[in-house]
């Protein structure tokens, strides 16, 4: 038999109803977690990505509700005009260029609210602490990632073995993902020429024998790879409209029937995001904030890459393959990481950079 | 489409193979997804019996438990567009010939039948629905909501319970047959694909592709009541079937069959199977164990007992879907 538990202020009662009382009281917590998520779009938006977060929000809506969590749209003009909500767990979209998504986080900084970049990157904080703040994730690549993702597929994909890495001109921002792409290059068995600081005429005059090029232009914001030979530039993208394995055609099915048009990265984007926030809702504990549930590293989702899928702790980045696509063409050429032994490491190294947010952010 | 499917069968005077499988290893069925067909193999000696052809792509595949029929899902190629060729077969495993199509809504993946085949349950991929239909008149008695694209589906052991999995939405809903209702829905890991009852029906087990678990669901409290990483969760777990108190595990990435204890989901075994292996299917009598390898063209027989693989034998063009003919 077991022995009574005797509480400090009451009544004896033995092992048996303490644990029903603790089972009680487990399921009272579990129901204080979240019951509503509010996806609110703040500030100026093209028609398509409205569009697209609308579609993200009502994909997510369907699937929390048999567990009794309700997910709605709302839109504001400017980020100001978006107000705090009691019992719900709010989540802000927006912003149509750098400062704008900055205003947009720092807004919902300021509400306790979570931020998802899903059309910037992390980029748009270039030497800002703030980028990597607990509140913000970011579903848009970062030009680390794609600099990585073209240096380590493009060699094979355009079986190109000879490069020459080039710039706009000789920022700091520019120089920077010059050498990443260099680095991936290396990596992927490619020898690399010459790095060059100056637009790829520039070194083609200076008489460097080549057979790609990889440039980075626009202060990092367009990143590039093509053959000599080849005028259509191959890019890494976050998302193709092409794509079929791991749910993907039915996805784009799915987008589809519902905006009349195919999936590009930044409807992929806005649709991800809303899951990723929704599902961190559905699991977070009652003791667990949203955007501490976005930030454990077991935390994953899938979103019909093939892989799971987790925001880095460092610079809250949503890590995640890339797929290299030349323009014009209605297919993917390769996939980055390629699937294999170390996918897993190579994923998580996509991007990654030491104190994105500068020293001690 | 919509003729009584007992009514034909009965009047086709099929006769049942039941006990006339080799000392060697079970009858078994496997559905072609590229090749259009369904195939009857003896697996004790590895010849092919029959190739059925079923005119549209073959997905899920099940046996009724009398070993009469073969039930076979099929779809066009195309998603998102009911056609005449999204059905659930007959095959009549006597004659060897498709006796029927069953109309059961839009894309059908997977699917279950209740053990007096009265009432079959199927996934509608891209409509997020699970389809309830009569065998009997090929009525559709129910279209249910369930999460974004189901896949797996499942009967208990009683008739009572059809759990369907949802990949997008990560859960698994809970259909009370009598009812024609889903009572209930469970959050399972990342990308759940298939289910398999443990023999009491009051658990059930899900596979997750993307979270790499294993998940045992309580039944009536609508609960997980634990999940287990499979192949130290770098596994991609997708078909689930349970028999000899263990839990086999398709492990479509791995090229292997994980085998856990069924009441302690402890890894007991693994087996190397073919490339991709997708389809699973166990004996009732726990004695064979049967998976579909997509990509090397083959299905793989398990000895259930010694954890070997007696015999792998070429099937098709990608088969998909396996299921062992009592």
């Amino acid at each position: 038999m077991q022995p009574p538990i005797v509480p400090l202020d009451g009544p004896s009662m033995d092992r048996r109803t303490l644990l029903r009382l603790c089972a009680g009281a487990l399921a009272t917590t579990v129901l204080r977690a979240p019951r509503a998520v509010r996806v609110v779009l703040a500030g100026a938006a093209e028609a398509p990505l409205a569009e697209a977060l609308a579609f993200g929000v009502s994909e997510a809506a369907r699937s929390a509700q048999p567990f009794g969590v309700s997910v709605t749209l709302a839109r504001a003009a400017e980020p100001g005009e978006v107000a705090a909500a009691r019992d719900v767990a709010l989540v802000l979209f927006g912003g149509a260029d750098a400062a704008g998504c900055r205003a947009v986080a720092e807004r919902a900084r300021a509400l306790g609210a979570v931020y998802v970049d899903a059309w910037c990157g992390l980029d748009a904080w270039r030497g800002r602490s703030d980028g990597c703040a607990g509140h913000v994730v970011h579903v848009a690549p970062s030009a680390a990632m794609r600099a990585d993702a073209l240096g380590a597929g493009a060699p094979d994909a355009l079986t190109a073995r000879r490069w020459i890495v080039t710039t706009d001109e000789a920022s700091d921002a520019e120089m920077l993902l010059a050498v990443r792409g260099s680095r991936a290059l290396s990596a992927a068995g490619a020898t690399v020429v010459g790095l060059v600081g100056q637009p790829r005429a520039a070194a083609q005059a200076a008489g460097v024998t080549h057979d790609a090029v990889l440039h980075v232009g626009d202060a990092g914001a367009t990143i590039t790879a093509a053959r000599t030979d080849e005028a259509r530039p191959l890019r890494a993208l976050g998302w193709h409209a092409s794509l079929e394995p791991f749910g993907g055609a039915q996805l784009g099915d799915r987008f589809r029937a519902a905006a009349r048009r195919p999936m590009d990265e930044r409807a992929w984007a806005a649709w991800a995001g809303v899951k990723l926030v929704v599902e961190a809702a559905l699991r977070a504990t009652s003791a667990e904030r949203l955007d501490q549930r976005l930030g454990r590293a077991d935390f994953i989702i899938d979103a019909h890459k093939g892989v799971p899928l987790s925001v880095r702790a460092a610079d809250r980045q949503l890590v995640q393959p890339l797929y290299l696509v030349r323009d014009g063409d209605d297919a993917v050429l390769a996939t980055v990481p390629r699937p294999g032994t170390d996918a897993r490491a190579r994923l998580a190294a996509l991007g990654a950079v030491p104190h994105a947010c500068g020293v001690g952010a | 489409v919509r003729r009584p499917v007992v009514r034909l069968l009965l009047a086709l005077g099929a006769a049942s193979v039941a006990g006339a499988q080799p000392a060697g290893g079970p009858i078994v069925a496997v559905s072609d997804e590229v090749g259009h067909d369904v195939r009857l193999i003896d697996a004790g000696t590895g010849a092919t019996l029959a190739t059925i052809p079923t005119g549209a792509r073959a997905r899920g595949v099940r046996a009724s438990r009398d070993g009469k029929r073969v039930y076979v899902a099929l779809s066009d190629d195309a998603v998102n567009a009911q056609t005449s060729a999204d059905a659930i077969a007959v095959v009549d495993v006597a004659t060897r010939r498709v006796v029927a199509r069953v109309p059961a809504g839009s894309d059908p993946e997977q699917f279950a039948v209740t053990s007096d085949d009265r009432w079959l349950v199927a996934s509608n991929e891209d409509a997020g629905t699970a389809s309830v239909v009569s065998l009997g008149d090929g009525r559709v008695a129910a279209t249910l909501v369930v999460g974004i694209e189901p896949e797996g589906v499942v009967v208990s052991p009683d008739d009572r319970w059809a759990l369907v999995t949802a990949e997008t939405s990560n859960s698994v809903s809970i259909v009370d047959l009598r009812a024609r209702a889903v009572v209930g829905a469970v959050l399972v890991d990342p990308r759940p694909r298939a289910a398999a009852f443990a023999p009491d029906g009051a658990r059930a087990y899900v596979s997750a592709e993307i979270g790499g678990t294993l998940s045992e669901i309580d039944v009536r409290r609508h609960t997980v009541v634990r999940s287990v990483p499979i192949e130290g969760s770098v596994g991609k777990p997708v078909g689930v079937a349970v028999s000899g108190g263990r839990v086999w595990v398709a492990n479509g990435a791995a090229d292997v069959v994980s085998v856990l204890d069924a009441r302690t989901l402890r890894a007991v075994g693994r087996v190397r199977v073919g490339r991709r292996p997708w389809g699973i299917a166990a004996s009732a009598d726990g004695r064979w164990v049967v998976t579909a390898n997509g990509l090397s063209d083959n299905i793989s027989l398990i000895d259930a007992r010694t954890l070997a693989v007696v015999r792998t034998i070429p099937v098709g063009k990608r088969p998909w879907g396996v299921a062992i003919v009592p």
